[in-house]
């Protein structure tokens, strides 16, 4: 009788237990677990593969150099014929996703560069390949850089503005203008042609033509010069001044390591506000103009990657300040190295940045630059900036046509080039000559 | 006698609060069922409306995958190729291009996933069939392919057999591989794959539903003015996206097999793509 009543018992303790258990996995399905819920959302997230772990997007590269993208892009076709894109930036992005590779490859796989004929580029360029125009040179290493490989063989420390990559025999070469000595070098690399060959096939007959390949009628242009044959379409832009919404000074401040409680400020007459802390000082324009000086030996420390420094550790620095200043605001625009002048590095180095609109260069009033710095021994002096916030619209504007651009530059001679012309107060169109 | 009594209640009360609660589960994927059929009713409404069937069989995916970032891993890539082609070295030709060599043939691979794989004859034989021998050389190089069914050609001189990879068993659209056998051998193979190491996860728990994915489609099929009359088959894949430094990303795609060709929509941005199938 005992043993009965001791079994009923235990039978009704395991049996509270699971309507317990089973009370819980209920409340918990009916009542707790919404999946919609924000409060539990995150709790339940961490047992899911779904969690947020961190936020990179590495198909375009965790980039520490803001190195110019390639403005003009032209592909020459197993037929012998260019199609090339220079004004429209879709068409142009899809190319860069296309080749960026296979030249961040052939720039990291290159051999030691020799040194070849004009004849021979110019033949060179009459095949099949992809050739990439950047409008400004660029440190070589840094386009390696900016691409996710590094340039080991290849003069790493030269500039070039407009590379090619061709075929000989089957491997894939890369051939380059040096904007030091204006000489011309071709590279073997690790790559097969076929690697290329088989996305140049995807693009149609075009009709694009080097200025040297036009003969006599152009001759006084820059022979490398691009008839790409598209309507010259642009996208309608304005622009705004930045620093005239509630961008926060502090955190402008903070870039150069000045505190704006420890700084004194003073304003103008014109308007400038001036913050001053120790040696440092940055003054501040209604125009949108901002300077940072620094009048003694100290400045921003450039961090080194090795016992020397490198070119591309000035530039890495000044790029993150860049992307930290006027690259954070300035809108539709992307910016870009334009102009590096390191004739007396490492003792000093200047490195200018400009902005890109759609991909193509804007051209600031008084010919200024969207950034720029100088680097003396290591520690950047002087910057200047101009704060400029762009947004694209759905109009467009047309501009003159290639030829009759070409037609008017012959005369004097020199490369034209369409960019946008930043007026202050509005954005247009010109033609420049490089 | 009163402990009896107690547990006797407490049983009782356990017994209503389970019935309750069941009650409610019950309702709530009561509810869901209803609005997912709602759902569905009214999508085949505006499909049918706009000429277009949705397959009776189709199921509407509910769960998107998260978009997945992976690191090439070089000590994993040595001891996969080394599995197929025996121990190797690796030789480094910069630009993150590595050659493979060993006793039973050479490789290369490259940081964006690419790579082609050479083999000496008698390493994996064609068999009775060259597909059973693609996916044993996939297991040896330790690659996830999907079950879509593989492509099998003839050029004449090779037999190629063309597999899809996946991750987690989720298919990455534009990642294939091709396998080259001749008479007897399987002497190349050729694609791309993912990387091998994950290194994030990116939540997609607020990307568009899948009617707004196929509301979106049927805007594009408007706008291009192309012509399908049915919906065959409708998943979430991958499409990867790389980077010559060996990094690259998983982005989740939707893929609406029509009776016409497939299209492809970012889960994301909802925005149809294209997604290049290569090899």
């Amino acid at each position: 009788m005992k043993d009965k009543s001791r079994f009923v018992d235990s039978a009704k303790n395991i049996l509270i237990l699971f309507l317990l258990i089973s009370a819980l996995f209920l409340f918990f399905k009916a009542v707790l677990y919404e999946p919609d819920s924000i409060i539990f959302s995150g709790f339940f997230s961490r047992f899911s593969d779904n969690r947020e772990i961190v936020q990179p997007d590495v198909g375009q590269t965790s980039e520490t150099i803001l190195a110019a993208k390639p403005v003009y892009v032209l592909v020459t076709t197993e037929d012998g014929s260019h199609y090339a894109v220079k004004y429209s930036s879709q068409d142009r992005e899809k190319m860069l996703s296309q080749f960026s590779s296979a030249l961040g490859e052939a720039l990291g796989s290159s051999s030691s560069p020799a040194e070849i004929s004009l004849a021979k580029w110019k033949q060179a360029l009459g095949g099949s390949g992809v050739f990439f125009d950047y409008l400004y040179p660029q440190l070589i290493s840094s386009i390696a850089l900016s691409l996710g490989t590094e340039a080991k063989g290849i003069a790493s420390s030269d500039f070039s503005r407009r590379l090619f990559l061709g075929n000989e025999n089957g491997n894939l070469i890369l051939y380059y203008i040096s904007a030091v000595s204006g000489k011309i070098f071709r590279c073997e690399t690790a790559l097969s042609f076929s690697t290329l060959a088989s996305k140049i096939s995807e693009y149609p007959m075009g009709n694009a033509k080097f200025a040297f390949e036009l003969g006599g009628a152009y001759e006084n242009l820059d022979p490398f010069f691009i008839f790409s044959g598209e309507t010259c379409d642009l996208r309608a832009a304005g622009v705004s001044n930045p620093l005239h919404g509630d961008y926060s000074k502090s955190a402008l401040l903070n870039v150069f390591g000045i505190n704006i409680r420890a700084a004194s400020e003073y304003s103008e007459a014109d308007g400038s506000i001036v913050y001053v802390e120790g040696e440092k000082s940055l003054r501040i324009e209604s125009s949108g103009r901002v300077l940072f000086n620094v009048t003694g030996k100290s400045g921003i420390p450039v961090r080194h990657s090795s016992e020397n420094l490198t070119i591309n550790d000035c530039l890495s620095a000044c790029s993150e300040i860049v992307r930290t200043s006027v690259g954070g605001i300035c809108g539709d625009a992307e910016l870009g190295i334009a102009d590096i002048d390191s004739s007396k590095f490492p003792s000093e180095i200047s490195v200018n940045f400009r902005y890109f609109l759609d991909g193509l260069p804007v051209i600031l009033p008084n010919g200024s630059y969207a950034a720029s710095f100088s680097v003396d021994s290591g520690f950047i002096k002087r910057a200047e900036f101009y704060f400029r916030q762009y947004s694209l619209s759905g109009d467009a504007l047309v501009a003159l046509p290639e030829k009759q651009a070409a037609a008017i530059v012959m005369a004097s001679g020199g490369e034209p080039v369409l960019v946008y012309e930043d007026k202050a107060d509005s954005v247009s169109y010109s033609w420049i000559v490089k | 006698m009163d402990k009896a009594r107690v547990k006797n209640f407490i049983i009782c009360i356990l017994f209503l609060v389970n019935a309750f609660l069941l009650v409610i589960v019950l309702e709530s994927y009561g509810e869901e069922r209803r609005a997912y059929l709602y759902r569905r009713e009214a999508l085949e409404k505006v499909l049918e409306d706009n000429g277009i069937s949705l397959n009776s069989e189709i199921k509407l995916p509910e769960k998107i995958p998260p978009q997945i970032s992976l690191k090439r891993d070089m000590k994993n890539e040595l001891d996969e190729i080394s599995a197929l082609i025996g121990e190797c070295k690796a030789e480094d030709l910069g630009g993150n291009i590595y050659f493979y060599s060993g006793p039973d043939g050479e490789a290369k691979f490259r940081g964006t996933g690419e790579f082609e794989i050479l083999l000496r004859a008698g390493v994996i034989r064609k068999g009775k069939n060259p597909v059973e021998s693609a996916v044993a050389a996939l297991k040896k190089l330790g690659i996830e392919y999907s079950d879509a069914s593989p492509s099998i050609e003839n050029d004449g001189q090779n037999i190629i057999v063309t597999l899809s990879c996946s991750l987690d068993k989720t298919p990455v659209y534009n990642s294939r591989i091709s396998f080259y056998f001749n008479s007897e051998n399987l002497t190349l193979i050729i694609g791309n794959r993912p990387q091998s190491k994950k290194y994030s996860a990116v939540s997609s728990e607020n990307y568009p539903d899948s009617v707004t994915v196929l509301m979106n489609f049927l805007e594009n099929i408007r706008q291009t003015g192309e012509v399908c009359s049915k919906i065959e088959k409708l998943e979430i894949g991958y499409f990867l996206n790389s980077a010559v430094s060996g990094d690259c990303t998983l982005k989740p795609v939707w893929c609406i097999q029509t009776d016409a060709k497939p299209y492809y929509i970012d889960a994301q941005t909802g925005v149809p793509v294209t997604v290049k199938l290569s090899p």
